[in-house]
């Protein structure tokens, strides 16, 4: 309890006082590998795009690049720079395929020094990515390459360079190097890179995923990673720490049974993956029931609350673009029945964003996407961002049954909504699923999350155009994944996790400086993170006027110099401060 | 504020802060020295270069193999892995023939380029807009 007082009335304090000392963040700067004409520093001069300034293709892709640094930067704490050491190259692509790039940890330490409050390794003998390790060492392990002069990077990263609108390279589709997301069929570099990088920060196991062996440590024992002693098979009952080479081979491929277990990650699941989404048909009751739907990649994601209202088929004319009147390949005709209701269309002839976007313009709240071909029911593709209502899509008998309610003139009303009884992404106990496909798909399998989530996520194998260039809740759980491996959060970066610092905003500065007043005196941590200048403050937060403010930080430089802390002299030259100060 | 409660809490604090202002003095010290001793280890984990290809891999499919890992244990005590190519995650993307596009991962620029590169040629059939299909 006095703890929690203390560290409430001072993070107030702070809070008033310090706004200097905001959030850290981390430093992640991109390293131009590139020699001069290739890569990013390619001259082809290119228009400024989705707000990228860049006015040649080099520069372009090193903004977006450094716009993805800077959204890990933003996202993880870290008093250690990261430096990702990038270019861009040629790599394969033909007319259907390509390799667009890769991205990871350059080194594993383990076992490693730390220095301060920094917590050093997670566990010993346990491997962590390099920026990881450096993170919670609290300095460079290994400052410099091999020349012994040039920093070091902690992640390599390569990209293909021939993703550049030549038509033999995936038929002209190309980078989208803008920064709004908006990439219509082209590849967004900037997902793509928040993907990769994320593998880089440690979002990977290094086992391998065939013979379940682990990478030996320089003695020949092997070594499992920070990412690994959260991984638990559900089958086994063991973590993937615990197995058997041959166990952990057998884990790698054992669909739906396997989850990452970590504090963070389980506590996030709820609201990430809160559940599968669903058509609840509410009325009439010879139909009520919850159907099973298929996802689009755009428009508006599926909540708890859903979307409520009468079903109504949308109509447009019978033409060219679409041969029914029911497809919704052009302008809805009936937009009085369908303003403000859920429209139900069929599939077929034109792309599913063309239909969502007619009901759109017609004033429907949701689509409903009806089959034209039986089977299971299956997601939507395509990308539209002007699309901002929630569609489903539901199987053809599902279909047929509306429709004959609707045409016997009898009111169906629906809600697209989460099913939070059904889970999606998670296990029955609410842990997150990874990815283990019955086959083994080394590179994917074990390293993202399992395909079944919902919404998508940015760690899942593939890349989904739904994506948001979020990389935390509520959208992601990378950066939960992330914190569970090591990766604490640490605004002031002093190296005590923000949930264990007393003092989470400290005052760093090397010198006590009090309300502008610079005192001379140095300005230690103490092991609760807090430093004098944060006590100093401390008082200011608690004294009801000037003259008492004074007399606390009086008492309270007595028990730092009779603690042999600050000596006679740079007590009155805090205290002398203190006085001149207009605290509080 | 209760200056009671941040006696108290202060109190609490120095008792072990007297000796670890000190202790963090003397770790950073030692970080120092340490930092200048890794610069002598850097020569041991030479760099992977810049603009080079991609080193060929082993004969095993699409994984990594853990074994070969080049690993150094320092005096300090720390093992250092330096993890090649393949343990890089690379990203591929196939345009389907709705013309929708299919992303995959290998372990590592080589393994994804070799999948590329096996993927039979087709016509591309359609490629812009993207069609309906999505499974």
């Amino acid at each position: 309890m006095m703890r929690g007082a203390f560290t409430a009335a001072l993070t107030a304090a702070l809070g008033l006082g310090v706004a200097a000392h905001a959030r850290a963040g981390a430093t992640v700067s991109i390293v131009n590998g590139n020699a001069a004409g290739l890569g990013f520093n390619d001259p082809a001069p290119r228009a400024p795009i989705g707000g990228n300034a860049g006015t040649t293709l080099g520069e372009q892709r090193l903004i977006a690049f450094q716009r993805a640094a800077d959204l890990w930067g933003a996202a993880i704490d870290s008093a250690v720079p990261i430096r990702i050491l990038a270019t861009f190259d040629a790599q394969v692509c033909t007319a259907t395929s390509a390799t667009l790039g890769s991205a990871g940890s350059r080194f594993l330490y383990a076992n490693f020094e730390k220095t301060g409050l920094y917590p050093g390794p997670v566990l010993m003998n346990t491997w962590h990515g390099g920026a990881l390790a450096d993170k919670r060492a609290g300095f460079e392990i290994d400052p410099f390459e091999a020349d012994g002069v040039t920093p070091r990077a902690d992640i390599r990263a390569r990209f293909n360079s021939l993703l550049n609108g030549n038509p033999a390279c995936l038929g002209g589709r190309q980078w989208y190097l803008g920064l709004d997301r908006n990439h219509g069929a082209d590849i967004d570099l900037i997902t793509v890179l928040l993907h990769e990088f994320s593998h880089g920060l440690g979002f990977q196991q290094f086992a391998s995923v065939t013979t379940g062996a682990q990478i030996p440590s320089g003695a020949g024992v092997p070594l499992t990673d920070v990412f690994g002693v959260h991984i638990f098979d559900n089958t086994q009952q063991k973590y993937w720490n615990q197995m058997s080479d041959a166990e952990r081979a057998a884990s790698a491929k054992n669909p739906g049974a396997v989850v990452f277990d970590g504090t963070a990650v389980n506590a996030a699941v709820p609201l990430v993956l809160p559940g599968a989404p669903a058509l609840f048909v509410t009325a009439p009751a010879a139909i009520a029931g919850t159907l099973a739907v298929g996802t689009a990649s755009f428009g508006a994601k599926l909540t708890s609350a859903g979307v409520s209202s009468g079903v109504v088929v949308a109509l447009d004319a019978a033409n060219a673009a679409g041969p029914s009147t029911s497809d919704a390949c052009t302008a809805i005709t009936n937009t009085g029945a369908v303003a403000g209701r859920i429209a139900l269309v069929d599939r077929g002839t034109c792309g599913f964003v063309v239909k969502v976007k007619n009901a759109q313009d017609a004033g429907a709240v949701g689509v409903i996407v009806a089959d034209n071909v039986a089977g299971a029911v299956a997601g939507m593709g395509g990308f539209d961002l002007s699309i901002t209502i929630p569609a489903v899509r539901i199987t053809l008998a599902n279909g047929n049954a509306i429709k004959a309610k609707l045409g016997a003139s009898v009111l169906v009303s629906a809600t697209i909504a989460i099913n939070p009884a059904v889970h999606a992404g998670s296990d029955a106990t609410g842990h997150a699923l990874l990815y283990t496909p019955a086959t083994v798909a080394p590179g994917s399998t074990i390293s993202h999350w399992d395909t079944s989530a919902y919404p998508n996520q940015l760690m899942e194998p593939f890349n989904n155009d739904d994506l948001t260039h979020s990389v935390k809740p509520p959208e992601d759980l990378t950066l939960p994944l992330l914190g569970d491996i090591g990766w604490f959060a640490d605004g002031d970066v002093d190296g005590l996790a923000d949930s264990l610092d007393q003092c989470p905003a400290s005052d760093r500065r090397s010198i006590v400086i009090v309300d502008g007043e610079n005192t001379g005196v140095a300005n230690p941590m103490f092991t609760n993170g807090c430093t004098i200048a944060d006590l100093v403050l401390a008082e200011a937060a608690g004294a009801k006027n000037h003259g008492k403010f004074v007399s606390g930080v009086a008492h309270l430089l007595n028990v730092l110099r009779d603690a042999g802390i600050i000596s006679g002299a740079e007590k009155g030259r805090i205290q002398s401060a203190a006085a001149h100060s207009s605290l509080p | 504020m209760d200056r009671a409660v941040v006696r108290i809490v202060l109190a609490c604090a120095l008792t072990m802060a007297v000796g670890n202002v000190a202790g963090a003095q003397s770790n950073q010290a030692s970080a120092n020295a340490q930092q200048a001793k890794q610069k002598k280890h850097a020569n041991q984990i030479p760099d992977s270069g810049l603009d080079q290809p991609e080193p060929e891999q082993g004969a095993d499919p699409f994984e990594r193999v853990v074994e070969t890992v080049p690993v150094t244990v320092r005096a300090d005590g720390t093992i250092v892995a330096e993890l090649d190519e393949s343990f890089m995650e690379a990203a591929t993307v196939t345009i389907a023939a709705d013309g929708a596009l299919t992303f995959g991962h290998y372990a590592g620029l080589a393994n994804a380029n070799r999948a590329m590169r096996l993927l039979p040629a087709r016509v591309l059939p359609q490629v812009f807009p993207i069609l309906e299909e999505k499974e």
